[in-house]
């Protein structure tokens, strides 16, 4: 599915990501986790195409192709989907009217129709279900006035109507409350087959009891520094991250 | 009152005493008004042209288009009047009219500015149209000019003279569509709002490329009267609107919404007076800009509320986003506030586009351009949320998305 190698990223000539090397393959869900400031939103950001950031170093292959060299909206169009930290409100423009764009962009990139106002509808209200927000969502503009738990279940409900390949979920758990981080990881869970592939970056291993991850990594300064199972993060959650920390400073220099 | 004679050569005297306003007169700071007063023009109308643009046809309103003469044509006003209960006459041939005769130049005075001096002393012709008590029209009204191409460039004064009666309810579009050679369309228009009265007032005007539009219009409000005033202004080589509105009568309110959607090395520049005179008013105003090219907008707005206007509510906003290096904005919204019981705010933001959102909506899978189109799109189309005619709506709407799809081609 993605392939990355030595992934080196600056951003106003300071050094964020400082080697990441990860492999994610079909149907995988894996897991990052980190200090704040690691770089996890950083790594998100650059596999997605926001501007601003120089790649100093590094590769990374999607679906057999050069990510790195395309457009955000080619990426998206290509199956790729950020679930952002921090969803940005979008005054003016009506979450209904952003989301049949974004539906038909894709569809029109992949060569299937578009689909017209009724057919969309019928798609979107069996989607909105799955997530909890009730119809006056889509009427709003885009994540405006939004609580912060509910512009989570509107990314989630981007993604299950654009139906991504590989799904970067930025901290989607974090400001939920009990119920909506269930009913999120169900929706994710839901979504889940043998053919999609999640990384998906958090801090806590709540949303974890609910979902299967395949392989838990720890990114410290722009490096994952450690791999394992779904048991390192419940080391994680009782030692914090001081531990890992003393281990890769002993580790010689990349 | 005094004859239209004698108020035109009172108006001349002052225009002759005082002459045209400069860049050190503070309201005309930001307006060169050199091309348009540097300039011979042939007075009066445009021929009527059958290759009439339809841009700006409203479906289900009364049409009356002044460029072609119809406003001219006493069996369609009898016929309006006779459909809507309504009374519209020439103003040239009203002069004995006892409406005109209290109200005429009172709500706007020569004397306010040299434009309005101007049309005062030469106003070719107006109208005068009057809502009478607890008539509620459906329709919209709708006056049209439209300045056609013509061999040398024409200034048009014209004015209006609106009257609502107590009750009464009705929709007032005024739109001024300029395809002309240097034209220069100068209207002043005086409206009255009686008790409990609503009016819904448009002025829509597509500049055409070197032409000059300059409204001045007064709203006087009585008792709990409403005003909902849009404006929206788009091209043309000078646009300038100046607004007055007098919230005299307890209880009344108005909501000022504008939009103007500037291009080339157009300057469209709207100039408003809100005086809170009566206690217990409410005004809202919001002017919205969107400025490419090396096109140029000015906002200058002032409210004040006078000692007597208690439990006043004002809030006054002007949002501008430019989209090009060379586009240039001015904002300056003033409050005085001369009473203690008030709730006021007003407030001015001036940006580009937010670079964060036509990511987000990149990163969805829609095209870099497409996602500034809806940014755009969407900020202007605020602007027209409180429209209740859909009519009105829809025309304003395609004219956002003809804007939008030029600066798009223009590259800009
Ligand atoms: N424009 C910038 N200039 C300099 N440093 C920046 C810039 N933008 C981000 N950074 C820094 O990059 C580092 C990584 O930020 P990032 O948002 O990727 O962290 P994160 O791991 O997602 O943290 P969190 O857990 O708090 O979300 C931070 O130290 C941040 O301050
Ligand atoms: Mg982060």
């Amino acid at each position: 599915m993605i392939i990355i190698n030595n992934l080196h990223a600056k951003i106003d000539g300071k050094s964020i990501l400082n080697g990441i090397n990860l492999t994610v393959k079909p149907g995988e869900l894996h897991v990052i986790m980190g200090p704040n400031g690691a770089g996890k939103s950083t790594f998100a950001n650059v596999l997605s195409g926001k501007p601003g950031y120089e790649i100093t170093e590094g590769s990374v292959q999607y679906l057999g192709k050069d990510l790195l060299a395309m457009s955000p909206e080619v990426r998206a169009c290509e199956g790729l989907f950020l679930s952002f930290q921090y969803p940005i409100a979008i005054p003016g423009v009506n979450n209904m009217y952003f989301l049949k764009a974004a539906m038909n962009a894709i569809r029109k990139y992949r060569g299937d129709s578009e689909l017209d106002a009724m057919d969309f509808l019928k798609v979107i209200r069996e989607k909105l279900k799955e997530v909890n927000l009730d119809d006056s969502f889509i009427k709003r503009p885009v994540n405006e006035g939004f609580s912060g738990g509910e512009k989570k279940r509107n990314e989630i409900l981007q993604m299950i109507v654009l139906q991504p390949t590989l799904s970067i979920l930025d901290e989607t758990d974090s400001g939920l409350d009990i119920d909506a981080l269930r009913t999120v990881a169900e929706g994710i869970n839901n979504f889940r087959n043998s053919d999609r592939s999640f990384i998906l970056i958090t801090h806590y291993q709540r949303m974890l009891d609910y979902l299967e991850p395949d392989f838990i990594h720890i990114l410290l300064d722009g490096k994952i520094v450690k791999s394992g199972d779904k048991s390192l993060a419940l080391d994680l959650e009782e030692r914090g991250y001081s531990w890992v920390k003393d281990q890769s400073s002993q580790l010689p220099k990349a | 009152m005094t004859s239209f004679n004698a108020s035109r050569q009172q108006a001349r005297e002052f225009l002759l005493d005082n002459g045209f306003p400069t860049n050190k007169d503070e309201a005309w700071r930001f307006t060169n008004i050199q091309p348009i007063i540097n300039q011979e023009y042939d007075y009066g109308f445009h021929p009527p042209s059958n290759s009439s643009n339809k841009n700006l046809l409203l479906s289900d309103a009364y049409q009356i288009n002044i460029h072609s003469g119809e406003y001219n044509n006493p069996d369609q006003f009898s016929e309006f009047s006779l459909t809507s209960g309504c009374t519209i006459e020439r103003l040239v041939s009203s002069e004995n009219n006892s409406t005109v005769k209290a109200l005429f130049s009172t709500i706007v005075p020569a004397h306010q500015d040299a434009f309005t001096a101007l049309n005062t002393a030469l106003f070719q012709d107006g109208l005068i149209f009057i809502v009478p008590d607890n008539i509620r029209l459906d329709k919209p009204v709708h006056f049209h000019l439209e300045n056609e191409i013509a061999n040398h460039p024409t200034n048009l004064n014209f004015r209006f003279l609106i009257i609502l009666g107590k009750n009464s309810k009705c929709t007032i579009v005024l739109s001024n569509e300029g395809v002309g050679e240097s034209s220069f369309s100068n209207f002043v228009t005086e409206i009255k709002l009686s008790d409990n009265s609503q009016l819904d007032y448009h002025v829509i005007q597509f500049g055409g490329e070197n032409d000059h539009q300059i409204t001045n219009t007064g709203i006087s409000l009585e008792d709990n009267a409403r005003v909902h005033a849009q404006y929206f202004s788009t091209g043309g080589k000078t646009i300038r609107n100046d607004l007055t509105v007098n919230l005299s009568g307890q209880g009344a309110e108005c909501d000022i919404r504008g939009l103007i959607l500037g291009k080339n090395n157009g300057l469209i520049d709207n100039h408003s007076l809100i005086n809170h005179i009566a206690p217990n008013c409410t005004s809202n105003e919001i002017f919205k800009g969107v400025l490419t090219d090396t096109s140029h907008g000015v906002f200058d707005g002032l409210v004040t509320v006078f000692p007597n206007a208690q439990l006043t509510s004002a809030n006054q906003k002007n949002q501008t986003l430019l989209l090009s290096k060379d586009a240039t904005t001015n904002s300056n919204p003033r409050l005085q506030i001369n009473a203690d019981n008030v709730k006021c705010s007003h407030g001015s933001t001036t940006g580009e586009l937010d670079m964060d959102a036509v990511f987000y909506l990149q990163s969805r899978g829609i095209s870099e351009e497409m996602a500034k189109f809806m940014l755009i799109q969407g900020f202007a189309l605020e602007i027209l949320d409180s429209i209740s005619n859909e009519s009105v709506k829809n025309i304003l709407q395609q004219a956002i998305e003809k804007y939008l799809i030029d600066i798009k081609r223009t590259g800009s």
